[in-house]
């Protein structure tokens, strides 16, 4: 289903998982930038704020978890979902309550994705 | 105990890089998917001017195989990662139901290697031991292992109709281990590993295995059709 108009940042450090993933989103109407770190990706959101990041939790230099933080102070209307893996739930980590719309784990199913992200950002812009 | 943490750390980070792995595989695999519909809905489109290809059911199957492989692979992740993190100091208790669970799950190779069928029979609340993940999980898989070479270790379980705890069993039943948790009013929490075909002298032999070498935080002993796992209890939940 297309999901025209959205417009999604991909922030992984997993290229050829977050290309693919873009081409993707891409077939389905969705706008994809991608950034390879967090560094680049605030750099990215400064240019343009999307409707929703795409942010991965493990990644060197800045950790999703630095990032979610400046976004959440910086950029309150972009909505935020946070890929993280098993052992977040383990950990009793709770991403939502740290100010993410919702987190996923590895490996996603597209069409669960893309509705996440249709929430994440009809919510942003209440 | 450092070595038990290391091992832990290396298989949390492993079982991270596998989920990676998957996960690309899982894009590629569902772009080619999409290609392909794009390319059946211009077919279509054309009225067949553009023909349809001629392999698209084909190469529809081999992605749902590789669908298939991917979840496999990620239930494999999940488990790994419980594992990987079952050294972990800040554990309450250990939930016997979960840890029997996650070690059936772990136990795939052993279960094909020796033609047996692993089974946890719920018995109704939370049963939790006092003491860490880690070593209910290596109690259990000790007892497992002990249960499966007992019991034949892949040979087919014949019914041996004056023999001791075999008598009367088929060969399949012979071939399926049951875990049941459960508990009682003494502060013991406890898991019984029962097979048909393990016999009682065999039973005995192992449940002075069990406690024979290490001391653990738990005991063995026998029951009717198998061995008992006991653990202190850290708390029931209705």
């Amino acid at each position: 289903m297309a999901q025209n108009g959205l417009d999604v940042l991909l922030v992984d450090d997993e290229e050829e998982f977050v290309r693919t993933l873009a081409q993707r989103l891409d077939l389905r109407g969705i706008t994809c930038r991608v950034a390879l770190n967090g560094e680049s990706g605030l750099r990215m959101i400064e240019e343009r704020a999307p409707d929703v990041v795409l942010l991965d939790m493990h990644m060197p230099g800045l950790t999703g978890l630095d990032v979610l933080e400046r976004i959440r102070s910086g950029h309150p209307g972009v909505g935020v979902i946070m890929l993280t893996g098993h052992e977040a739930a383990q950990d009793g980590l709770d991403v939502v309550r740290l100010g993410a719309f919702d987190s996923m784990t590895k490996p996603l199913s597209i069409d669960k994705l893309t509705a996440r992200i249709s929430e994440a950002a009809k919510a942003a812009r209440i | 105990m450092r070595k038990v943490k290391f091992m832990g750390r290396m298989a949390a980070a492993a079982s991270h890089d596998l989920c990676n792995v998957l996960a690309t595989i899982q894009q590629a695999a569902g772009l080619l998917g999409d290609y392909l519909s794009l390319a059946r809905r211009e077919s279509l489109k054309t009225a067949g001017f553009r023909p349809k290809f001629k392999y698209h059911e084909k190469f529809q199957d081999i992605l749902g195989q590789v669908q298939v492989q991917v979840d496999r692979g990620q239930n494999l992740c999940e488990q790994l990662s419980i594992l990987a993190h079952s050294p972990d100091e800040n554990q309450a208790g250990t939930d016997l139901g979960q840890a029997v669970g996650l070690l059936i799950k772990l136990s795939g190779r052993v279960t094909k290697k020796h033609h047996v069928v692993l089974e946890l029979m719920e018995s109704g609340g939370t049963f939790m031991a006092a003491a860490p993940l880690i070593e209910v999980l290596t109690a259990l898989d000790a007892a497992l292992l002990g249960v499966v070479l007992a019991c034949g270790g892949g040979q087919v379980v014949r019914p041996e109709p004056d023999g001791d705890g075999a008598a009367g069993c088929s060969p399949d039943e012979g071939r399926i281990i049951r875990f049941v948790p459960g508990g009682d009013e003494a502060g013991f929490v406890n898991v019984d590993i029962l097979c048909r075909a393990l016999g009682d002298e065999a039973a005995i032999a192992l449940a002075d295995a069990l406690v024979g070498d290490e001391t653990g935080p738990f005991t063995a002993g026998v029951v009717r059709g198998g061995v008992r796992l006991a653990f202190e209890r850290a708390g029931r939940k209705p």
